[in-house]
């Protein structure tokens, strides 16, 4: 398999060789290495928001989470999905609106503007930075985790960490997003072709999804019902995380940047009906690895179960397509993190472009930096870490929202609410606070509590200016 | 980035079937967090093998990806410029 593994990441490596020198020599200017041109056409759209929407949490946690907790799963991330994919038409629309509107640099830069206030993008950057450095941390240390598994006398954990994220600023400080998008669409790819293929070898082995499904009743029947087994998929849970997920596009600055930098309003809703049939196809495989892995592999470990499923059950050449898929799918995802957050940062300077660019690529390094460190200290709880991320940032929804939506002006009050919400949901994350609040889980009430108050804001604002123009 | 234009409202019919999409798509999105498509505990009935959670799940998933569909279509926003 060793062979294999060179062959194909000697190819990935060559091609992001190429990606980079050949995004260095299109960006001309600072734009274009911060936005890749604003000119994406569906299918390249389509690619990109997935790659960095689906990552190594997709590729092992999905298989994972239907393996442990069921069919829930599917409610948990395809219909949330969904949802947020129809969001995408009203938010995008307004966002591009508003963006071209007042010059886009970032959303951080973008809530200055509307809320007349560099608190609301200090606010924003700060949450976006608390909450993306330790998710693309545990990108990069999922797949290091399963690296040092799979090739216990290579490296150790770190040294993965370390390769993969030298590797990651590398092509992202010589090609910026551009290089980012062309990996992002190669990454999805190889992901796409991977699932389908370990899932199909999944199926022959199980001997088709009925018989798959009759064994696991058999084997563990709480499992094709919600709750599930251990009872996570509460009607609550479910409804929180459809909250979260739908905020993505809101509050996740790499994926509105690929929002706004899409050719036109037009192809971005096209996109996003694309994505919701990418989605399916690569959400149907990780049901069925799943499904297998509750029958065969019921009650070892999450690591055994993906190194067996994923490497050790599979022929040799696609065991190595995955070894590099894996590798592709976590750099793809935290790149785009990464780079955000510099975009983020850049949208918040001002003055001379150079100088501005200089700080903006230091600062890129400086978050690959310190997402190494916390991925050498994270844990390997892919999904339920993630879901916290998105959890976190979400809760900067209203406030976004309400800044972009509002033709008013709107209540810097928003800002400090938001704030306030950040910190009861760190200091809960900490345990120096515990919920449920009112039967509410944190992040639920939280969010609810937020989206109140922007909403009575909205209220009291049309109150007061009289009826719209 | 493409500059805005001035471009006229979009008709009123758009606006209507833009919001009958928003009506479905909430009322499929309510659904799917009741017990007609999550049961609790229960897993049949059964279809093509498939417990009702994913079956039911995966019907909804598709339908929400059609009004996806159809919200592009009818949609009242402004058309970036090259395409007005």
């Amino acid at each position: 398999m060793i062979v294999y593994i060179a062959g194909f990441g000697i190819l990935w490596l060559g091609a992001l060789a190429w990606f980079a020198l050949r995004s260095y020599q299109k960006n001309q200017t600072a734009d274009d290495y911060i936005f890749a041109g604003s000119n994406l056409g569906m299918f390249i759209g389509l690619l990109t928001f997935a790659a960095t929407l689906f990552s190594t949490f997709t590729f092992m946690g999905m298989p994972d989470f239907f393996r442990v907790h069921g069919v829930g799963a599917w409610i948990f991330l395809a219909i949330s999905d969904a949802a947020m994919f129809f969001f995408i038409l009203w938010f995008g629309s307004r966002l591009r609106a508003v963006g071209l509107k007042r010059g886009y640099r970032g959303l951080a830069g973008l809530l200055v503007g509307c809320y007349k206030t560099p608190w609301a993008g200090y606010t924003y950057f700060a949450g976006a930075f608390i909450f993306l450095i330790p998710y693309t941390a545990i990108q990069i240390s999922g797949i290091s985790i399963f690296l040092n598994a799979v090739f216990p006398d290579a490296l150790p954990n770190w040294g993965w960490s370390v390769g993969i994220v030298c590797v990651m600023l590398i092509y992202s400080e010589i090609g910026g997003l551009r290089a980012i998008i062309y990996s992002d669409a190669m990454q999805a790819i190889i992901l796409l072709i991977a699932l389908w293929i370990i899932a199909m070898s999944c199926l022959y082995a199980g001997g088709g999804i009925r018989e798959l499904v009759e064994n696991v009743r058999t084997t563990n029947e709480p499992l094709l019902s919600v709750p599930g087994p251990k009872g996570l998929f509460s009607v609550q849970f479910l409804v929180a995380t459809l909250y979260v997920i739908m905020m993505i596009p809101v509050t996740q600055p790499q994926v509105a940047t690929r929002l706004i930098i899409m050719q036109s309003t037009r192809k971005m809703g096209r996109m996003a009906v694309a994505l919701g049939i990418f989605t399916f196809l690569i959400l149907i495989p990780t049901v069925v690895i799943g499904l297998y892995g509750a029958v065969h592999y019921g009650e070892v470990s999450t690591q055994k179960f993906l190194s067996q499923v994923l490497l050790f059950d599979q022929w040799e050449p696609v065991a190595a397509l995955v070894v590099i898929g894996l590798l592709a799918a976590a750099i793809s995802t935290a790149d785009s993190q990464i780079f955000a957050l510099g975009t983020e940062l850049r949208s918040l300077l001002k003055g001379d472009e150079k100088k501005v660019l200089l700080w903006t690529r230091l600062a890129i390094l400086g978050f690959g930096i310190c997402a190494l460190v916390f991925s050498i200290y994270s844990s390997n709880q892919l999904v339920l870490l993630a879901r916290v991320s998105f959890a976190g940032t979400s809760l900067m929804g209203p406030m976004i929202l309400v800044g972009i939506f509002s033709e008013r002006g709107a209540s810097r009050s928003i800002v400090a609410v938001t704030s306030i919400a950040l910190v009861l949901f760190l200091l809960s994350l900490a345990g120096i606070i515990s919920g449920p609040v009112l039967g509410l889980r944190m992040e639920l009430a939280l969010a609810l509590a937020v989206g109140a108050y922007a909403l009575a804001c909205i209220g009291w604002t049309r109150l007061m200016s009289g009826p719209a123009h | 980035m493409n500059q805005p234009s001035d471009t006229p409202e979009p008709p009123q019919r758009k606006r209507k079937l833009w919001r009958a999409c928003v009506i479905a798509t909430v009322f499929l999105i309510f659904i799917s967090f009741t017990p007609l498509v999550i049961p609790e505990s229960t897993a049949a009935p059964y279809l093509f093998g498939l417990p009702r959670t994913l079956w039911a799940g995966i019907a909804i998933y598709g339908a929400l990806v059609y009004l996806t569909f159809v919200g592009t279509r009818v949609f009242p926003h402004k058309d970036d410029p090259e395409e007005t």
